[in-house]
Formats: structure tokens, sequence, C-alpha cells
């Protein structure tokens, strides 16, 4: 896995792991890049994954407008503070 | 359902596709750490002088329960390889594989941002930079560097854990004071022991684990002495809101009968053979087990004397159940 590293090192947060990568910060950056070296195919997806793809996107989707309904109270209750105490 | 629904995807050669629910990744959070986090929280917003908005508060307590989730993501994406080993975490959704490292970073960094963004927007940016270095505390410093480098890992990293009812308090107030630090001190000085009594019984895990516990690089022996050392630091420091009139009577009676308690147990703990391995004999074994067991209760009454703590600071304030001690206090 990419963002393996070595346990109980205990010298510093950046190793070089027995595979060759890099654990710690650097680790995490270089895990977050798409492996080049390794090509794509175009696959069909099982029904578990198509269902475990269907609940993340409704689960993306729900905290979406959560959080536009919590920005938009934060703004609604903020500005109604502001004018009250512009008001007196 | 039949093949003309299913989708077809590009995927990097050997690599699965995710089957990762949204309960996997609520359960990234570590959403029992998450309650005791909303709970010293709730605490340090209904001590703190003055008033907020109760939904901004809410909302507040909603950032910092987020940003406390990113802190978890972030520890199991880091630590997934030491959870695999241990039997209490084999079962994360990283270290099970069904989350996969990246996503947990992904997912715990998205979290992070939001929530700090949400408590500016709610409360002031002092507390949203608290709540930030608490993440960053957590999640870098403690998890990245401190848990695998030094037996002293929980009692620095404590401080993470310290935040919650600070924050709260920093929230209403906009200003750190002497009460607020007092409250994180509560926490910072019961995280040694609470995690050193798990340890001492979870000992052969942190050891297969190569984690440097205090009893894995000290022994037991040390870390049963420095349990009771911290214990009696932390009893006698619970009571400090007493005296800056910030506890009344309902704190001072439970800071003194779960004080009470704390100490029974960590004397226990110290006069036992918590953490030792057991011989051949089944007289070494049993005091090895029973010691075992005077560990577990410290570490189960050590989550109830700090949840007992708060809730008296939460019902006294939040519930106006005050009542001033004469001749104590400011």
């Amino acid at each position: 896995m990419t963002g393996d590293h070595q346990t109980g090192n205990g010298d510093s947060a950046e190793t070089e792991t027995e595979t060759g990568q890099t654990s710690g910060l650097a680790g995490i950056i270089n895990s977050a890049q798409p492996d080049y070296t390794k090509s794509t195919e175009r696959v069909e997806m099982t029904d578990a994954e198509h269902l475990a793809q269907k609940k993340r996107n409704a689960a993306i989707a729900w905290s979406l407008v959560g959080f536009m309904a919590l920005i938009f109270t934060i703004t609604v209750l903020r500005l109604s503070a502001n004018i009250a105490g512009g008001a007196s | 359902m039949n093949s003309s629904t299913q989708s077809s995807v590009n995927r990097v050669e050997g690599e699965a596709i995710s089957l990762a629910s949204p309960r996997d990744f609520f359960d990234l959070m570590k959403p029992r750490v998450i309650t005791l986090v909303i709970f010293t929280a709730c605490a340090g917003l209904a001590a703190a002088p003055g008033s907020a908005d109760p939904l901004l508060a809410a909302i507040s307590i909603l950032a910092l329960s987020l940003g406390a989730g990113a802190a978890g993501a972030l520890n199991m994406a880091y630590d997934a390889d030491i959870d695999r080993t241990m039997k209490r975490t084999r079962m994360r959704p990283v270290a099970r594989g069904t989350v996969s490292v990246n996503d947990a970073y992904t997912f715990g960094i998205i979290c992070a941002v939001l929530s700090v963004l949400i408590m500016a927007l709610a409360s002031n940016y002092l507390a949203a930079g608290l709540l930030a270095f608490s993440i960053f505390f957590y999640g870098v410093i403690y998890t990245m560097i401190l848990k695998r480098s030094t037996p002293q890992n929980i009692v620095i990293g404590g401080a993470a854990g310290a935040f919650p009812p600070m924050i709260g308090w920093v929230a209403v107030t906009g200003e750190i004071s002497l009460d607020a630090f007092i409250l994180f001190m509560i926490i910072f000085l019961w995280t040694p022991p609470h995690s050193w009594a798990l340890a001492l019984y979870k000992n052969g895990d942190y050891q297969a684990a190569g984690v440097p516990m205090m009893p894995v690089v000290k022994g037991a022996k040390s870390t049963r002495l420095q349990i009771l050392l911290y214990s009696i630091v932390l009893v006698l420091f619970a009571g400090a809101p007493v005296l800056t009139g910030l506890g009344g009577a309902i704190y001072a009676l439970t800071a003194l009968g779960g004080g009470a308690l704390f100490m029974v147990l960590a004397i226990r703990v110290f006069n036992s053979r918590a953490g030792e391995a057991g011989s051949a004999e089944e007289a070494a074994l049993y005091a090895v087990r029973s010691g075992d067991k005077a560990a577990r209760d410290l570490f189960a009454v050590s989550i109830g004397y700090l949840t007992f703590l708060f809730a008296a600071l939460l019902a006294e304030h939040g519930f106006g159940a005050y009542i001033s001690i004469p001749g104590v206090g400011s």
C-alpha cells in the first residue's frame, strides 16, 4: 500500500520503507500522486461496487446540502445580530 | 440488478474499486471519542462567562466534532499498519482495508478544513485557530512524530484531547482565561493515568506493534508508579476550579468523591502486578490477572471520573445548579 511505513522506528517522521517509499509527510504527498507507471483499464463495476458508490454519492450530496444550510444559517444569524447591534 | 444498470469505470490496473460505505467513513472519525469531545466542549461553553446565540453555539460544537473526527481519520490513515497488528484496532476501516489510506487522508483533510472554516464563521478566529492547532497537534505532532518515538507520547500528545473545553470557552468569550486553562489542564493531567492503565493490560498488543508506550519501554513497575504520581497531581489539581469559583458545591463534592475513588484504584494498580508477564505458576498468573483487572477498573473509572467532573460544571452553569461555597472562590 502506498501509505505504508515502518513501525517503532523512533528516529524521525521521515523514513525510507523496505519498498523504497517515503513515510511521514513526504510519503503522504507522494501517495496522493497518481501512479503513472501503471496502465488503466476499463472495467464493469459489480453490483456491490455500484451500490457502494451510489451510497457514497448520496452521502456526499446530503453533506453538501447540509453544509449549504449551515452557511446560510450562520449568515442569517450573524447578519441579524449585526443589524440588531447597529440599531441599538 | 441486471447488467444494463451496471456502470463501467476507468481504474488503475490491479487496484480494487472501493466498497466503502458512508458508515465506514463515519467510523473513521472515532465516534466514541467524539462524544467525550462534545461533552467536554459543552461544559466549557456553558461554564464560560457571557452568552452566545444557542444556534451558533450548537454549530460551533458541530465544527469541533467535525475537527475531532478529521483528526481521528488522519490518525487511522497513518496508523493503519499498527492498527492491523492490534486486537483492539484491527477492525478499523483502514486497517481492515475497507477504506484506502489515500481516501482516509483526503477525507480527514477535507473535514479539517471545513471544521475550521465553520468554526471561524460561527464563533471567532481564536477558537478556529485553536481548533486548527489541535487537529494539527493530534494528526501530525502526536500521530506522525510522538507516538512512534517516545514513551512520553501520550503525555505530550494528551494536549490535543485537552483542547475541546478550552475551545468551547473561547467560542463564547473570544479569549483564553485562567479558568479555560484549568479546564485544559484537568484533561491534560487525566490522560497519562487513563492511557497507561489501558497500556498496562494491553501491553502485549503495543509491544507487538512496536509502539513505545511507557510499559513497553520503562516496564510495568515504573508505569504503575507514574500512574500513581499523575493520579495524585490530577486529583489535587481537579480542586482548582473550586478555588477560582468556576466550580460550586456540586463540583466540589464530585471532585472529592470521584478523586477519592480514583486514588483508591490508582493505589490498587500500584500495589498490583498489572502489565507483567505471568509465569507458569498458578499463583503468579493469578496475581497478574488480578493486576490487569485493577488496571481495567482504573481505565473504566477514569472515563467516569472525567465525565462526572464536566457534568457537574455543565449542571452548575448550564442548568442553574451552581451553589457557591462560602469563603471560597472569587
